[in-house]
């Protein structure tokens, strides 16, 4: 399976930032701070304190935003400013680094690393889990031509343009399927978190 | 959910998969500033992008864990100073401006070319239309003889009718260049043209070329 490719959008929103507009940093928060918080958790397990270490770090990524020239995607170059940051927190309260001591060139690796996917915690655990549960099911339930193009551009990676040549449709339509699909992804997730 | 807001919540889908023009981000930035003055809903722009990404992310097996900073990060962020554009962005920025100007030029010449050609379309402008007309408006169509481009000779079709009753149609490219040039010494003036209309308002062109024409008249 292809990894959804999110580089144009973050490309996109750090332009804006480095731009000046602190609305797109937002975005991008928005965007990450689940996933970096199960990164830091795996130095810190505290929860209070991954989400003032995590907090920190997104500080710290603001401020040196614009150095970012783009070498690295940003994804990786904001991990490797987080496990920093965890380590740094680490040491200054005089303890050693969690059980697992991440190389920061490796950081882009670190969701894939099985080791450390092997330690995620109970919390962790049943997010993702209950989420992908949900998500598999109303998946199950879309219509055919709605869960085509979602899938193909989820699992697949394929931009909007190559899922219109497969599916023999307009741009537009694939751009619509796929909205409608997330909504339809939406309203059952929603309604899910409602009854809990 | 309004149109409106629909299609703006189409350009968050979009914008999760890279798929979004400049404007609509702009537009998507902007509903957000405009959501932070009103009480959170679950259709707000914040709201729904966080959602679709935690659903992109959880179809890809990520790791999600932890509680919703992003109110006491942006408040942190509020307090920093803005970033500005560097240099290299900025020519880059300049460089484009300047690309822009000088193809919005171009086209404003083009267009402004083909509507001067269109003024002096010599088929439908009754100024061209000399022969069998009458000649009021010979004071009227001065103007530079350069409008023309070079090598223009329209087609004229000239029907006149001699004392014998005999039709004579005849087709020719007459200079009209020269006719209408206002400069003293251009050929039209040094022939007396304008002088000959003047004088003879019932004049009848019985052969083409007019200028020809004109010329032995005068003699």
């Amino acid at each position: 399976m292809k990894e959804h490719n999110s580089e144009p959008t973050d490309h996109q929103l750090v332009l804006r930032v480095q731009k000046g507009d602190k609305r797109a940093f937002d975005l991008l928060v928005l965007k990450y701070q689940y996933k970096l918080q199960a990164i830091v958790g795996r130095f810190i397990r505290d929860t209070d304190e991954v989400a003032d270490v995590t907090q920190e770090a997104f500080i710290k990524a603001y401020r040196a935003l614009a150095k970012f020239r783009g070498d690295s995607q940003f994804y990786t170059w904001l991990y490797r400013i987080a496990i920093n940051t965890a380590k740094n927190h680490l040491v200054s309260k005089s303890r050693r680094p969690a059980n697992t001591d991440i190389d920061v060139e490796d950081a882009e690796q670190f969701a894939n690393n099985e080791k450390l996917i092997d330690d995620v915690t109970p919390e962790n655990s049943i997010m993702t889990d209950e989420l992908a549960a949900i998500i598999k099911s109303a998946l199950s339930a879309l219509p055919e031509d709605l869960r085509t193009a979602l899938t193909l551009r989820e699992f697949e990676g394929m931009s909007y343009e190559d899922i219109a040549a497969i599916m023999d449709c307009p741009v537009g339509t694939v751009r619509s399927r796929i909205f409608r699909a997330r909504e339809f992804l939406d309203e059952r997730v929603l309604g899910a978190d409602k009854k809990n | 959910m309004s149109e409106s807001n629909k299609r703006l919540t189409e350009s968050v889908s979009a914008l999760v998969d890279g798929e979004v023009s400049e404007l609509e981000l702009h537009r998507i930035l902007k509903q957000l500033e405009l959501d932070e003055s009103v009480e959170q809903n679950e259709h707000a722009v914040a709201e729904k992008w966080s959602r679709y990404n935690l659903m992109s992310q959880a179809m890809s097996n990520t790791p999600l864990d932890g509680k919703d900073i992003s109110k006491s990060v942006s408040d942190a962020i509020s307090d920093e100073a803005t970033h500005k554009p560097n240099v290299i962005q900025q020519v880059f920025h300049a460089s484009s401006v300047g690309q822009f100007a000088i193809a919005a030029s171009v086209a404003f010449m083009a267009i402004m070319g083909v509507q001067q050609l269109n003024n002096v379309s010599p088929l439908q402008d009754a100024d061209f239309q000399t022969a069998g007309s009458s000649v009021e408006g010979v004071n009227q169509i001065q103007r530079p003889a350069n409008q023309f481009p070079t090598g223009f000779q329209p087609m004229i079709e000239a029907r006149t009718v001699n004392a014998g009753g005999v039709v004579k149609t005849s087709k020719q490219t007459p200079k009209l260049i020269k006719l209408f040039s206002t400069s003293d010494d251009a050929p039209a003036s040094k022939l007396g043209l304008k002088a000959e209309y003047a004088e003879d308002k019932n004049l009848i062109e019985d052969d083409l070329p007019v200028e020809l024409k004109t010329n032995s008249t005068a003699k």
